[in-house]
């Protein structure tokens, strides 16, 4: 069974395929035994799912929820309603967001570089990431103020602030063919072309960019713009970094990527 | 016509506290079992369920309904569970009380001898519930909104923060990798459980 067949019956299941996709794929499963043992493969998958023993709510977890919003009641207002003083300090506090994302920003370079990749394959390609984040008033963005007021919400912040989607972040790829690993220890030869992200990020999650891989003109590394990491990925990691949604804009979070990268690097040792 | 839960956060935007607790009822059992398959700790999951209920509670002056009030509610559920999954120092985590009481979390079962495995894929649901903690982050929660909760693609992808295609690719690959990883729990429970059996009737 072909991934694209598998991605057409799971689609199938979700019920989110056209009319007439679903229509010609349930008469193919319908002459097709491998098809529709397949579907039935995966529709068990789901099944198990829904079966899986639901605990109840804990009798108390209202009366949990009510003193921590009774706590909350003590030191803040609602979001949105008039705060003494909250003018003068909405600079500050824009001040503040723009200072944390860059602050957030920062760490992800961190988590980027810490996580050890000494184990398993040897590293076929240079992976060069590029994070940058920036906090935009919403008072800029009159027309967005939903976005604005559940990243308010989320982040906490009585003031709200529009994400913005630049500048952007970049994956630059590159074989590792004429780079050396270590002194004297060459790396495999690979001929992959080059894949470029941009990305932005999400309204919610203000700490964590999202990468928007798309196919895209090939640049060097040489050409990301901004602070860069470079983490040497191998062959299997790579194929990971292959499997992003390439081609079809699609967006995933640097730290998914890593959970990827991190979950193949177990699996192979 | 407006839905019910819509028209309850605005009721309660409005001040009918009332409102909430009504909320609370419809919500709160979906959201933990939500969060406990994305945290996989029971006592955190709980504490998230309280977090993503203070957030609405905050946000509640600026609700406006230009989205399903579930696609909210779940982005801030997402946002709480990946927060939590990124801090430092989290505790190994324990899938349900039963896990607790056994003294060792579900997605061990792996490490365990065979006695254990049958023990283990005989209680209700071990198997699945072992099998998706293995799934990445992000395959594991659309898995569970689309398959479990019925959320359409559109609606995880909100959910998420990320495109419909990409949602399609994550519920994917979360079902192919379950489906291999039930098949491979099976296929070595069974021969194990032949070789207890036959090692119990030889006393």
């Amino acid at each position: 069974m072909t991934l694209a067949r598998d991605a057409e019956l799971s689609a199938l299941l979700d019920g989110a395929l056209s009319a007439h996709d679903a229509t010609a794929l349930r008469a193919e499963i319908e002459r097709t035994p491998a098809l529709a043992s397949r579907l039935a493969e995966l529709a068990r998958v789901d099944e198990e799912l829904r079966a899986l023993p639901a605990r109840p709510v804990p009798r108390d977890l209202r009366a949990r929820l009510q003193a921590k919003l009774d706590a909350d009641a003590r030191v803040r207002p609602p979001l949105g309603a008039p705060r003494r003083g909250a003018p003068a300090r909405a600079g500050r506090q824009r001040a503040w967001i723009a200072g944390f994302a860059a602050a957030a920003a920062a760490a992800i370079v961190a988590v980027i570089a810490l996580p050890g990749r000494d184990g398993g394959t040897p590293p076929s390609e240079r992976v060069a990431v590029s994070p940058a984040l920036v906090a935009k008033p919403a008072s800029e963005n009159p027309g967005d103020s939903r976005v604005a007021a559940d990243f308010a919400a989320v982040t906490d912040e009585s003031e709200p602030f529009h994400a913005q989607p630049a500048p952007p972040v970049e994956i630059a790829r590159e074989p590792l063919a004429t780079t050396p690993k270590t002194p004297g220890e060459a790396g495999p030869a690979r001929s992959d072309e080059i894949v470029v992200a941009t990305a932005g990020r999400g309204a919610f999650e203000p700490e964590v960019p999202a990468l928007e891989i798309s196919a895209g003109p090939a640049p060097s590394l040489a050409t990301v713009s901004g602070p860069a990491i470079l983490v040497e990925v191998s062959d299997e990691e790579s194929e990971a970094l292959d499997e992003l949604e390439l081609g079809d804009t699609s967006v995933v979070a640097v730290l998914d990527l890593l959970n990827e990268l991190d979950a193949l690097e177990a699996g192979a040792s | 016509m407006l839905d019910e839960d819509v028209r309850l956060m605005l009721a309660f935007r409005d001040g009918d506290d009332a409102a909430f607790d009504a909320l609370f009822e419809r919500w709160a059992g979906k959201l933990l079992r939500f969060l406990e398959r994305m945290v996989r700790d029971a006592a955190v999951a709980e504490e998230l369920v309280q977090e993503t209920f203070l957030r609405v509670h905050r946000a509640r002056a600026r609700y406006a309904p230009d989205a399903k009030f579930s696609t909210w509610l779940y982005t801030i559920a997402s946002n709480v569970a990946r927060n939590e999954l990124r801090r430092p120092f989290r505790r190994a985590p324990h899938l349900s009380a039963d896990a607790e009481r056994d003294g060792a979390p579900l997605e061990l079962a792996a490490e365990e001898s065979p006695v254990d495995e049958i023990v283990n894929a005989r209680r209700e649901g071990a198997e699945v519930e072992a099998a998706l903690a293995q799934l990445p982050e992000r395959q594991r929660a659309a898995l569970w909104l689309a398959a479990v909760d019925g959320l359409p693609y559109a609606e995880v992808a909100k959910a998420l923060e990320t495109s419909e295609s990409s949602v399609k690719a994550l519920v994917h690959r979360a079902r192919v990798a379950l489906a291999a990883q039930l098949a491979n729990a099976r296929s070595k429970v069974a021969p194990a459980s032949a070789g207890a059996l036959a090692r119990g009737g030889s006393r």
